[in-house]
């Protein structure tokens, strides 16, 4: 092997021996979709054809993908602003994805919710969130829900470095641990909360080091590498199912985009990141190229097989984005549905004037 | 008929809302040793996977409850003091009030959230002496105010089975009353005022632990000035229906509300009474509420904030011209 060869395609091609094909053939897949999707809601948000921000999930493909991969179908995810991935992962109707981001009708859920707030519980998705950290007593919820009904499904909590700090999440992991709870939290760091480095803003050398003051277990890895991160979190979710013990699961990853689609704009003279920092995890660390490269190395899958998975992605996640070009918006006067259980209420919806 | 103490009857809701939904539980602190009295026996007759007592973190449990509450189940929590709900504000009206809406209803989230010591428990200062609605109902939360236990009691069995989250306040001031209560099972829908006390001159409306403290006014003025009490019991629903007929028949209104007066509960009925009522009132409705300060510790101190009868009477004359 030549010797620029990044260390990262190296290790994932020596963990691809004895590998079901199917499996990697389909983390490849996964891989590609959220980033083809990714890369088309920027366009279609550039372009003035969503209404809101988006948070994109580019470059942290690997962390959902293995996650997801590890996961059953019973078992339950919460997630975060920056959930495309994670939802998309999960299983979730793609063309119903991009039309909710475009806020229309046929939207996951019928453009109420946009990018923040993806949800498709009949999937075990209990919902992105917008507010940092609010999303993870959700998964322990859904994990509590379980222990009272003596199932044994299993709830991954997605959150950031940024939600790391927050009262709530600790909160959670306490309760998870004196209470048992089936959770395995799955911390995505991914460097940055919003414009401040994780290394100004997490005391510590590590988020995962923070597991033992829980009393539960807790390991950072390569969250870049989708055999190391499926690998990892199949073992913490089938613990985590025999005993019942939560887990914390740190992943070193990095987003390519700014923390939001509008920060380019803002933060324009003021980058509090240099490119070259971006240009380095790009080009040494991506994890679909560098799986790829593992992939035609140790003859798993040739170029043309992955050409052609490529070109069927595309194929899909442009249906996927024409789609929701062509829905309709929701009519306006329909925004005070599903505020209440029952709508019959006196004077619902309070009148404007 | 039976005589019954406002608390007995928060007790047997609790067991019946146990007994009747096999998905409740309860969680809180401090509640399987039933620190307020409020969650006396349940351990052991529910056992304590029905019944848990938190940490002291009340957004974490918040959360979890509303976690639970996306998987099916339907769980209610219990706080030990009113202001709790400033700790648990973005679980509470962030995630639970809004998550019916923003997934185009693909969840319900049934929670009951009880606050036993609500308003002016006396002596508590101004951390715990808050009736925290208004800030709720601004942002959609439904909201009981019991001020008997006929009303606790056939209110609670609505809320627990409202396929929404749901505040039931319980004034401390009233908790320790008593009232006739049937024995047969009855419920009080949200959204059903109670005319506590017919009169002809003028409408006061009257919430929660204010309601005695404006009756005892109304006997007080009887027959010089007759007094029509309106309880709303729900503050949203709000029944305007019932407060407009009554103020279209005394043609003056007072409204009376132990909460901060700007952006205040009352404020928004007195504001409703003069949109739909105006052209009934014979006197600009008059608001009663707390002075717009903290509540202190030192007695005279709380009694200057708090609006007790004194102010309530000035304010029924005042409108009496």
């Amino acid at each position: 092997m030549s010797q620029d060869v990044p260390e990262q395609v190296r290790s994932q091609q020596a963990g691809l021996s004895d590998r079901d094909p199917d499996l990697l053939r389909r983390m490849y897949r996964m891989m590609r979709e959220i980033r083809e999707f990714e890369h088309t809601a920027s366009e279609l948000s550039s372009a003035g054809e969503i209404p809101g921000p988006i948070h994109l999930y580019l470059g942290q493909e690997a962390v959902a993908t293995g996650v997801s991969l590890a996961l059953g179908d019973d078992d339950v995810i919460a997630s975060t602003h920056r959930g495309h991935g994670h939802v998309l992962a999960k299983g979730a109707d793609i063309d119903g994805m991009m039309a909710e981001l475009a806020g229309k009708e046929t939207g996951l859920n019928s453009g109420r919710g946009g990018s923040m707030h993806m949800v498709d519980f009949s999937l075990g998705i209990f919902g992105c969130n917008a507010i940092v950290g609010a999303s993870v007593p959700h998964a322990a919820g859904a994990a509590f829900s379980s222990k009272l009904d003596g199932d044994d499904r299993v709830s991954v909590s997605f959150f950031g470095d940024g939600a790391s700090n927050q009262g709530v999440v600790h909160e959670t992991m306490n309760m998870a641990a004196i209470w048992d709870l089936p959770v395995v939290f799955l911390c995505e760091n991914n460097q940055y909360g919003v414009s401040t480095s994780q290394e100004d803003a997490v005391a510590g050398d590590r988020i995962s080091d923070r597991a033992a003051s829980y009393d539960m277990a807790g390991e950072t890895i390569n969250g870049q590498n989708v055999l190391e991160v499926y690998d990892t979190v199949r073992e913490a979710v089938e613990t985590t199912r025999e005993t019942s013990r939560p887990r914390l699961v740190e992943c070193e990853t990095y987003r390519y985009e700014g923390h939001f689609s509008g920060e380019k704009d803002l933060l324009r003279d003021r980058p509090y990141r240099d490119e070259a920092e971006i240009e380095r995890w790009r080009d040494e660390r991506d994890p679909i190229d560098t799986f790829r490269q593992a992939l035609v190395a140790a003859d798993v899958l040739d170029e043309e097989t992955l050409d052609g998975i490529d070109a069927d992605v595309e194929a899909r996640i442009e249906d996927a984005a024409e789609f929701a070009l062509e829905s309709d918006y929701p009519p306006g006067d329909r925004a005070p549905e599903y505020t209440y259980a029952e709508q019959s209420y006196p004077d619902f919806p309070a009148e404007k004037y | 008929m039976s005589d019954q103490s406002y608390i007995s009857t928060i007790i047997q809701s609790y067991q019946e809302s146990l007994a009747d939904y096999d998905d409740t539980f309860v969680v809180g602190e401090d509640i399987q040793h039933a620190l307020m009295g409020t969650t006396r026996d349940l351990v052991a007759e529910f056992g304590e996977e029905r019944v848990w007592d938190a940490p002291i973190s009340e957004q974490g449990f918040h959360g979890l409850a509303i976690g639970a509450a996306m998987d099916g189940k339907r769980p209610i929590i219990e706080y030990q003091i009113n202001t709790m709900a400033y700790m648990a504000m973005d679980q509470l009206v962030n995630n639970a009030q809004k998550l019916r809406h923003m997934t185009h209803g693909q969840v319900s989230i049934p929670l009951t959230i009880t606050v036993p010591q609500a308003g002016t428990p006396g002596g508590s200062a101004a951390q715990h002496s808050d009736n925290p609605y208004p800030s709720l109902l601004n942002l959609g939360v439904k909201t009981v105010v019991p001020s008997t236990p006929y009303d606790q009691l056939g209110l609670f069995r609505s809320a627990v089975a409202e396929d929404d989250p749901v505040m039931v306040f319980w004034p401390a001031p009233v908790i320790g009353n008593r009232s006739e209560v049937p024995d047969e099972h009855y419920t009080i829908p949200l959204g059903e005022a109670d005319v506590k006390r017919e009169g002809e001159d003028v409408t006061v409306v009257a919430i929660g632990e204010k309601v005695p403290d404006v009756l005892a006014v109304a006997e007080r003025l009887d027959p010089e000035i007759s007094v029509e009490v309106v309880d709303p019991r729900t503050l949203l629903p709000l029944d305007e229906e019932t407060i407009l007929e009554s103020v279209e028949k005394t043609n003056r209104a007072v409204v009376v509300d132990a909460t901060n007066r700007t952006c205040g509960t009352a404020g928004d009925i007195a504001a409703r009474i003069s949109d739909a009522a105006f052209w009934h009132l014979d006197a600009p409705v008059k608001r009663v509420t707390r002075a717009d300060v903290p509540v202190s510790y030192s007695p005279p101190e709380e009694e200057f904030v708090i609006p007790g009868e004194d102010t309530i009477t000035e304010a029924i004359r005042d409108v009496m011209g």
